[in-house]
């Protein structure tokens, strides 16, 4: 064996590793900002980073287009991201100084965003003289602590699908289904048959998607400052044991949100759940699956029918030298009249109320949807959702199996979540 | 099957005076056989015919294919019965010509060889799923046969979702668009162009892991250097910190040099795999320092004692890193859709690639799948090459003589 005994060898491996760390070190505080780009007519490029599918994508460069025609200084430069992933990526490319202009982010995304500093208050702008256009909900998960930091691209919400046939074969009218959580219990046990393994419904157990449960009871889960959780309350307690009965004493509800069970989708499209909650967004799926299907509103509870939000929202980056231009072509692209043409091109519901009478759809469906889309309340706005989801989902499970009764987990949680999500 | 049988006068089980019970045992494992091959070959010989259905309706029309199906299932029946009764007669033959000492042995290897039936149906079957959901039109791929849910390969295949995945369906989106010219990397930007910058990528971080693993796995197993032990001991230390704090520090070297976007920028933080240098020095340290200093004597350099040495008798233990570094490469989605630049979406990544085809609340199963059924492609292939010296690799360093 030969060994690297000598003193000089040492040293100088020492100083090698010096000068190599120092020359990583002074090339990595080398300057990592975007530098302002422009197009071959000397165009502003504008980045603006979406998650929008392949059809999306071309109407989206199409609005793009338009506006730049309408605005010879800027230029456009949409970037597609896979929407699984959009929030490390941003998260990441923000700390290194490489973020976008603007971009499109989960809803539940903006509040992170905003507590962090990353966004640009659009009231300066003048947001306040035009915020009245956009569907309140969807709107309201921009609102972060006093401030608008985003507006709403596109929205969606939930409603319940219902098997006309199933309807049938148990004597039901399908041009009737249930209006109130009466008589969705009511014809519930008519739809119920265990033996054939048909349930009136199977309900997803998370907590956006037993938002319409707390939501036609009344509950409001955060409290307006941020400060409080609301889940200990009446209503809230009233809505999950109402889940509760619906699975455990009525037993017409399958047990979907167990693990290994039949998914809501899957019962619904294979006739083995008459009702379920589901987006918009599965309807060309159950159409061209050749169901006999229809969609109603979320039956009322106490305070009337109601449902959660779901979508997206566009946001300025402060780290953006250009926040005003940005600002013009996001309100372009959510105007009225561009939203009617995307919404009717494209079969989504509009964010802009101005543009509900102007849009028309072939499916008559999504007007049940547009319907369901203004009785909708805001979700809870925490900085972080997914946190706030890890401990909502296991208590109402254990309400769900009978672990716990409704008002003891719902008391425990409020407390958890005060102490661990609403101090972020 | 390996039991030992009579060659002379073979007997029947009576004249044999076989005992009862395992003369039950055998019908019981026989039914069993029997409804198994039944299973597994109905299947697999519908999904035959089914792929064949699929490319022969022109325009991928699930209709015709349907038809071309129940034209054809007169064929998957009588190949499945000509299957079952195949094998139906070898085991009787078998089971006849076995003699009664033998037959306890003979039903404990049915019994064996029907349990591994099975578990490769468990293992497999997700695989199956795979190939006949990419089957399935767009709409269909959660519906089940109610009659029969084992049946899951479709009454009406489609190959629109290969089309798709692979940008063959070339129908343009509007008139306009029609008349407008192509971009390039539009026209370059597809599952062909992701699958080929993973192969790329996994390939070379493989290959470069490896290499520096073995010559640092070498180093701490045979050479001695100051301060080994520790600096051994720092190493190991670092696999101790979850991955993901590495995360923003290695994104922001990355980009300071100017690497954002490449591919350089997806392999260079993972070369030094500590992971690596820890399993090829335990291996290594097996190896007789003898051998070493017998090829010193005769006048071996360091670099050959490493190459003709060392190298090949690592080798079992160096091609299972390479292949777990490949699929820990081909597979890695995070690291990858950070540092891609989308803004160039030709540097895209199949994992990143995949990911395109999930939105907010819905996936495109059957799009989702068919660009699986290319991306396991390349891992079957390294497996079933290298499945030798893989299984041998990781057993051997279980043992230290």
């Amino acid at each position: 064996m030969r060994y690297i005994s000598n003193r000089y060898l040492r040293a100088a491996l020492l100083v090698l590793c010096v000068v190599t760390l120092a020359v990583l070190v002074a090339g990595i505080t080398g300057c990592n900002e975007r530098k302002t780009e422009y197009t071959p007519d000397g165009r502003v490029i504008l980045n603006f980073w979406h998650t929008y599918n392949d059809t999306e994508e071309a109407e989206l460069k199409a609005i793009i287009t338009e506006w730049e025609a309408k605005n010879a200084s800027w230029s456009v430069r949409a970037v597609r991201i896979p929407f699984d992933g959009h929030k490390p990526k941003l998260r990441t490319a923000l700390t290194v100084g490489r973020g976008p202009d603007m971009a499109r982010v989960d809803w539940s995304f903006v509040c992170e965003l905003g507590r962090k500093h990353a966004l640009v208050d659009l009231a300066p702008f003048g947001f306040e003289a035009i915020k009245d256009n956009y569907l309140k909900a969807p709107l309201r998960t921009n609102y972060i602590d006093g401030h608008y930091l985003g507006l709403p691209d596109q929205t969606t919400c939930v409603a319940m699908f219902y098997n006309r046939q199933l309807f049938r074969e148990a004597g039901l009218d399908p041009d009737k289904p249930p209006r109130t959580w009466d008589e969705f219990v009511e014809m519930g046990k008519k739809l119920t048959n265990a033996e054939k393994g048909t349930f009136a419904c199977g309900f997803e157990n998370t907590l956006w998607w037993s938002l319409p449960f707390f939501n036609t009871f009344g509950a409001t889960l955060i409290s307006e400052d941020g400060k409080k959780c609301l889940l200990d309350q009446e209503p809230a307690i009233r809505a999950i044991d109402f889940k509760r009965a619906l699975f455990a004493d009525h037993k017409i509800e399958a047990g979907a949100w167990r693990a290994g069970s039949i998914t809501p989708e899957q019962g619904f499209v294979n006739g083995k759940y008459a009702m379920i909650f589901m987006g918009p967004w599965n309807l060309p799926k159950f159409t061209s699956s050749k169901l006999d299907f229809g969609v109603t509103l979320i039956p009322a509870g106490p305070a009337g029918t109601s449902t959660n939000v779901g979508g997206t929202n566009v946001v300025i980056f402060n780290t953006g030298k250009f926040p005003k231009a940005c600002y013009d072509f996001l309100t372009y692209f959510t105007s009225a009249e561009v939203q009617a043409r995307w919404c009717s091109k494209l079969n989504q519901m509009p964010v802009n109320l101005k543009a509900y009478d102007l849009v028309k759809f072939e499916d008559p469906h999504l007007m049940t949807f547009m319907e369901q889309m203004k009785s909708a309340v805001s979700n809870p706005i925490v900085t972080s959702y997914e946190r706030l989801e890890d401990f909502v989902n296991p208590e109402m499970e254990a309400v769900l199996t009978g672990q716990k009764t409704a008002s003891a987990a719902m008391a425990t949680l409020a407390r958890k979540v005060e102490k661990r999500v609403l101090t972020d | 099957m390996n039991t030992q049988t009579v060659q002379a006068e073979p007997q029947t089980p009576a004249a044999q005076g076989g005992s009862p019970l395992r003369v039950v045992i055998f019908v019981t494992l026989f039914v069993a056989m029997i409804a198994l091959c039944v299973g597994i070959c109905g299947q697999l010989y519908k999904f035959l015919t089914m792929v064949a259905a699929a490319f022969a309706a022109r325009g991928g029309d699930p209709a015709k294919a349907g038809e071309v199906m129940k034209n054809m299932a007169w064929m998957v029946d009588a190949l499945t019965a000509a299957t079952a009764l195949a094998l139906a007669s070898i085991t009787i033959r078998r089971w006849i010509a076995t003699h009664a000492e033998q037959r306890a042995a003979f039903l404990r290897t049915f019994f064996l060889y029907l349990c591994l039936t099975a578990g490769v149906v468990v293992v497999l079957f997700p695989f199956f799923w795979m190939l006949c959901t990419s089957f399935k039109p767009a709409g269909t791929e959660l519906l089940i046969n109610t009659a029969n849910p084992f049946d899951i390969v479709p009454a009406e295949p489609t190959i629109t979702n290969f089309k798709k995945v692979l940008k063959l369906d070339a129908a343009p989106v509007s008139a306009e668009a029609s008349q407008a010219v192509v971009d390039p990397v539009e026209a370059k930007k597809n599952f062909g162009t992701y699958f080929m910058n993973s192969l790329v990528v996994a390939t070379l971080a493989a290959f470069l892991v490896t290499l520096f693993a073995s010559m640092g796995g070498y180093v701490f197993a045979k050479k001695e250097l100051p301060y080994k032990q520790q600096l051994f001991g720092v190493l190991m230390a670092t696999m101790m910190i979850p991955g993901m704090m590495y995360m923003v520090p290695q994104f922001f070297m990355v980009c300071s040099m100017g690497l954002f976007g490449t591919k350089l920028a997806m392999i260079l933080p993972h070369l030094a795999s500590v992971f690596g240098i820890f399993m090829l020095k335990q291996f290594m340290e097996t190896i007789p320092s003898s051998l070493i200093e017998a090829a010193r004597i005769d006048g071996a350099s360091e670099w050959q004692i490493f190459r003709v040495v060392i190298i090949p008798l690592a080798m079992p233990i160096i091609l299972t890193l390479f292949l777990l570094t490949f699929l820990s490469h081909w597979s890695n989605f995070l690291w990858q859709l950070i540092v891609t630049d989308f803004e160039n979406p030709l540097s895209i990544t199949l994992p990143v690639g995949l990911a395109l085809f999930r939105g907010q609340y819905t996936s495109d199963l059957g799009l989702i799948m068919s660009a699986s059924c290319f991306s396991i492609v390349p891992i079957v292939i390294l497996f079933l090459f290298a499945q030798r010296y893989f299984i041998e690799g990781m057993t051997q360093g279980a043992v230290k003589e």
